[in-house]
């Protein structure tokens, strides 16, 4: 049954393949070794709180950061990549995908690499500030591994975006159009309102955590600054992170309803009762989890008005929730059940999930939740809803593909083994956490008052129980793929008598319904993983490096013992290295006329970098050195890669997202609805700010240079007309046309760029208007113009980049009146990026 | 297996009012530059402001972005503008009524 290959031929296929299966196995064992490791310290948490006394970890900064990567693993690198895993595997298959994949292959590949890279920032930064890094512990913690969990979360965070856009489409425009939205697998809705979820709330924890990463590094003023008084707005962080944070739980749990509701159809022998009522409670939980997020944040001294709203909201989502585990009891009332492993799971599920939904009832409930809050009665509800409830479905669906992943069976002893101590394990420690929480134990601490003694020993016994499980889970699937029994007859796996069960392949469909025998070809693409590399590089070099404080020390003793180097020798110097790579491997091919455009759009980005660095950190260019080398080397990577991956020799100049279809245009339109979210909030939070700062605001306004900004402003819609013109030639075939006015788009943007890190020069060594370690005499409105202006900069540099691409593409002819979607995709993201400036100039500049 | 599917095209070929949309930008942020430049109460000035905002963005949203000329048009707005201001000032007045 194996149509795809093995994934482990060569490191090659391993890191480029951009076959959904293989890319969901990729995901399982990813998020299992994550899970591994997280429940390791999991165990080291409960082998602390044997005793009250301290016999494990030193202190409790180090407890502190058990059960800070215990969390943040579990939620954003295990159970998200598992949902994401599962989806790869099951819905190109249960969608009739027309391409027999995801819809953006390449694209699938780039999300999946970004996880170990995030997944490796998290775990090497040791963070101490909880999983949810609240304001201000988060700001004013010294610990240097804060920024990595940052930026290992960002990374995960733009992986999950990239997932989710792909997930939305594969579903929405990929599908069979054969196949009706009420004939989707549950499992389908589940995963395309989690993408949703994820498309639409991510740009809210970036944010917040960007702006911690700044307030820490930059002083800016969102969350505390010392200069600005102290906290400023430690609370907005709070509502940034739980309007993000509370639909990540449905994010979670969705996929595993799904789940659920096809093991339970599939083992109770008969169809999921009330489909329709289950896709309406699905729509129903995914529009109200926008709306409850503030009931975490009851003894925050919450406005009393704000509360009974998020009360009322949430009691209502409970509806929703409750029809899904009646219908859940009304299939297996109305079914012949059948006790495999899978099904012993979703049976499990049920009840675990059902007591975390009960037990957060409770807390829902303000006096209630005042006394419980932040105790371990909260801890048992979502390790109920979450370890309990989530792993156990995707425990469940593991083993029922198990057979359809590898052709065998799965070890019996060892799974039923698994499910019994998962399930004991499970009941002994989250109900030791309930009872825990209702006799007063706080969470965080890593030791209590021996009243509680023999509540924590229950628990650590349920867990190593948990442990123990799942090293039978590891056990069972080894003997299963290395000596399990292979399958016979697919038809009848289970005994359940309803045939071959499982999402038809691709190619066994079109035979069925063609006669036609195809052969699926899915294309390797280095240039995808690579990409997730190359993004990260500079990243982690700078934070390595500046870490380490070889910026500080000894970096500088070695620039001082090489003698004094000047800033203007040294940008002369990576101009030429920056032009060199550019000719090796681009323009040595392009007329001599054609080479100023994109030599001079290099030639700013690689100066923009060093005063970014140079002007907010204080240093001198010098100074620098070591992160540009490394922005050098990962620039240098991705033209290589970009060239060297070009997926069929018919294609001319570097492929950034071949292998996508057309659907008008709907695949930008997504990734935009996500960018509305990110630069909403962006000016929605600068406005709230300065609501509560009018003066300071004002005083900052009066220092802009306004007519500079507005020659600027119309600088950029020149370069959006230049860019409409652009698409206009290529959709009449022009070619020559299209060269010319990417071109002048270029000149544009990069003109707009340089204007603008112009002005920050300027007020930077004003000094009034700035931050970095030179910090502002108006620290809010400085924090708020900075943030806005910068991350629109920021894409503005994006577009620039892709705009570089595309134009060396038309210049070896790659666009045609009939093949230009990439040239529109490009044009509608710049475009955009013109209206948010409208929007900002407006804002920032001129009210 | 080609991965490149012809599907739904929408080239429906539009002469767009490109030039017209062009002036008519500059020509506002001229306006705006003006307004607030020039002695002007905040209670007119802000709205205005804000007017001619609307009015720029709605011009590079349907001629650039080519919106008004297609027939989802309807769609995206709803998908790309409308869902997502919609969640963004959920959030934002909570964080301002909250302010803390």
């Amino acid at each position: 049954m194996d149509v795809h290959g093995s994934i482990w031929k060569s490191p090659k296929t391993i890191l480029g393949t951009t076959d959904a299966v293989q890319i969901g196995y990729l995901y399982f064992i990813m998020a299992f070794l994550n899970a591994g490791f997280s429940g390791l310290y999991a165990l080291l948490i409960r082998l602390e709180l044997w005793t009250p006394e301290a016999s494990y970890f030193n202190n409790g900064v180090e407890y502190s950061s058990a059960f800070t990567l215990h969390g943040t693993v579990m939620v954003f690198l295990v159970i998200v990549p598992l949902g994401a895993g599962m989806g790869n595997y099951l819905i190109p298959r249960m969608v009739a995908a027309i391409n027999a994949d995801m819809y953006w292959p390449k694209w699938n590949n780039v999300a999946f690499w970004m996880l170990p890279i995030g997944s490796i920032f998290v775990w090497i930064s040791q963070a101490p500030i909880g999983w949810t890094a609240y304001a201000p512990l988060s700001v004013t913690t010294g610990e240097p591994g804060i920024d990595l969990w940052i930026f290992g979360l960002i990374i995960s965070g733009i992986s999950s975006t990239i997932g989710s856009i792909n997930f939305i489409l594969t579903i929405w425009k990929g599908r069979d159009p054969k196949l009706g939205w009420m004939d989707l697998d549950l499992f389908v809705w589940g995963t395309l309102i989690t993408s949703i979820l994820l498309l639409l709330t991510t740009p809210s924890i970036v944010l917040a955590i960007v702006m911690i990463f700044f307030d820490r590094n930059l002083s800016t003023a969102f969350f505390f600054n010392p200069a600005a008084g102290g906290p400023t707005a430690p609370i907005m962080y709070q509502h940034l992170f739980w309007f993000f944070s509370h639909p990540e739980v449905y994010v979670m749990v969705m996929p595993a309803f799904g789940l659920i509701s096809l093991l339970i159809g599939k083992f109770a022998r008969t169809k999921i009762f009330g489909y329709q009522g289950m896709v309406a409670a699905f729509i129903g939980i995914g529009v109200l989890s926008f709306l409850v997020w503030a009931h975490h944040m009851y003894t925050t001294g919450i406005n009393p008005l704000v509360r009974v709203a998020f009360t009322t909201m949430t009691f209502v989502i409970s509806i929703p929730s409750g029809i899904k585990v009646f219908n859940w009891i009304t299939t297996l009332y109305a079914g012949r059940i059948k006790f495999e492993v899978p099904m012993l799971f979703s049976l499990s599920f049920i009840i675990m999930f059902t007591l975390g939904g009960i037990t957060g009832v409770f807390v829902n409930i303000v006096p209630i939740d005042i006394t419980l809050h932040d105790t371990y009665w909260v801890v048992g509800h979502f390790h109920f809803v979450v370890a309990a409830g989530t792993l156990q479905a995707f425990f469940g669906a593991i083993y029922y593909y198990f057979p359809d992943m590898t052709g065998k069976y799965y070890h019996k002893l060892t799974a039923s083994l698994h499910f019994w101590f998962w399930s004991l394990g499970n009941l002994t420690t989250f109900i030791a956490f309930t009872l825990l929480g209702m006799e007063g134990m706080p969470r965080r601490y890593f030791t209590y008052p021996e009243q509680f003694q023999g509540l924590h020993q229950f628990a650590t016994v349920g867990a190593v129980l948990m442990g123990a499980s799942f090293a039978f889970f590891v056990i069972s699937i080894f003997i299963g793929y290395f000596k399990g029994d292979k399958v016979e007859d697919f038809s009848n796996l289970f005994g359940l008598g309803s045939g071959y069960d499982f999402p038809e392949p691709y190619a066994d469909r079109i035979k069925r319904e063609t006669g036609e025998e195809i052969k699926i070809e899915h294309s390797l693409s280095l240039w995808s993983s690579s990409f997730g590399f190359v993004i990260s590089l500079p990243f982690f070099a700078f934070l390595g490096l500046a870490e380490t404080g070889f910026f500080d020390a000894r970096g500088i003793e070695l620039l001082n013992s090489a003698g004094d180097i000047n800033g203007a020798v040294l940008v002369s110097l990576l101009f030429m290295v920056g032009f060199s790579i550019l000719w090796l491997t681009t323009l040595r091919d392009v007329k001599k006329d054609e080479r100023l455009p994109v030599f001079f759009t290099v030639g700013v980005l690689i100066l923009e970098a060093l005063i970014i660095f140079g002007v907010f950190t204080d240093r001198s260019f010098r100074d620098s050195w070591g992160w540009i080398g490394l922005l050098l080397m990962s620039l240098f990577v991705f033209w290589v890669a970009a060239f060297f991956n070009a997926e069929s020799k018919e294609e001319k100049g570097p492929a950034l997202l071949d292998g996508m279809k057309k659907g008008r245009n709907w695949e930008i339109w997504t990734f935009l609805s996500s960018e509305t979210i990110f630069f909403g909030i962006l000016i929605g939070v600068g406005l709230a700010m300065k609501g509560q700062h009018p003066e300071e605001f004002a005083e900052g306004v009066s220092h802009l240079a306004i007519f500079l900004t507005a020659i600027n402003t119309f600088i950029l819609i020149v370069s959006s007309f230049t860019m409409a013109k652009a698409v206009e030639a290529i959709k009449k075939g022009q070619s020559e046309k299209l060269v010319e006015y990417l071109r002048y788009t270029i000149l544009f943007g990069t003109i707009f760029i340089s204007v603008q890190i112009f002005e920050y020069y300027e007020l930077i060594h004003e000094g009034l208007i700035a931050i970095g370690t030179q910090s502002g005499e108006l620290p809010i409105y400085s924090s708020a113009f900075f943030i806005q202006t910068g991350f629109h900069g920021a894409h503005v540099l994006i577009g620039i980049v892709l705009l570089v691409f595309i134009f060396l593409r038309a210049r070896q002819g790659g666009y045609s009146e009939k093949n230009h979607e990439y040239v529109e995709f490009v044009g509608l993201y710049w475009h955009f990026v013109d209206l948010v400036w409208i929007v900002l100039f407006t804002i920032v500049y001129l009210l | 297996m080609s991965n490149v599917v012809e599907s739904e095209t929408k080239e429906l070929h539009h002469e767009l009012p490109l030039m017209q949309s062009f002036i008519a930008l500059l020509v506002i942020t001229v306006i705006e530059l003006i307004i607030s430049e020039i002695d002007m109460s905040d209670q007119i000035a802000t709205p205005l402001l804000l007017l001619l905002t609307v009015a720029k963005a709605i011009i590079v949203g349907a001629v650039f972005m080519e919106i008004a000329y297609d027939k989802d048009v309807k769609s995206i707005i709803t998908y790309v503008f409308i869902i997502p201001m919609i969640a963004v000032s959920f959030l934002i007045f909570t964080i301002i009524a909250d302010w803390r």
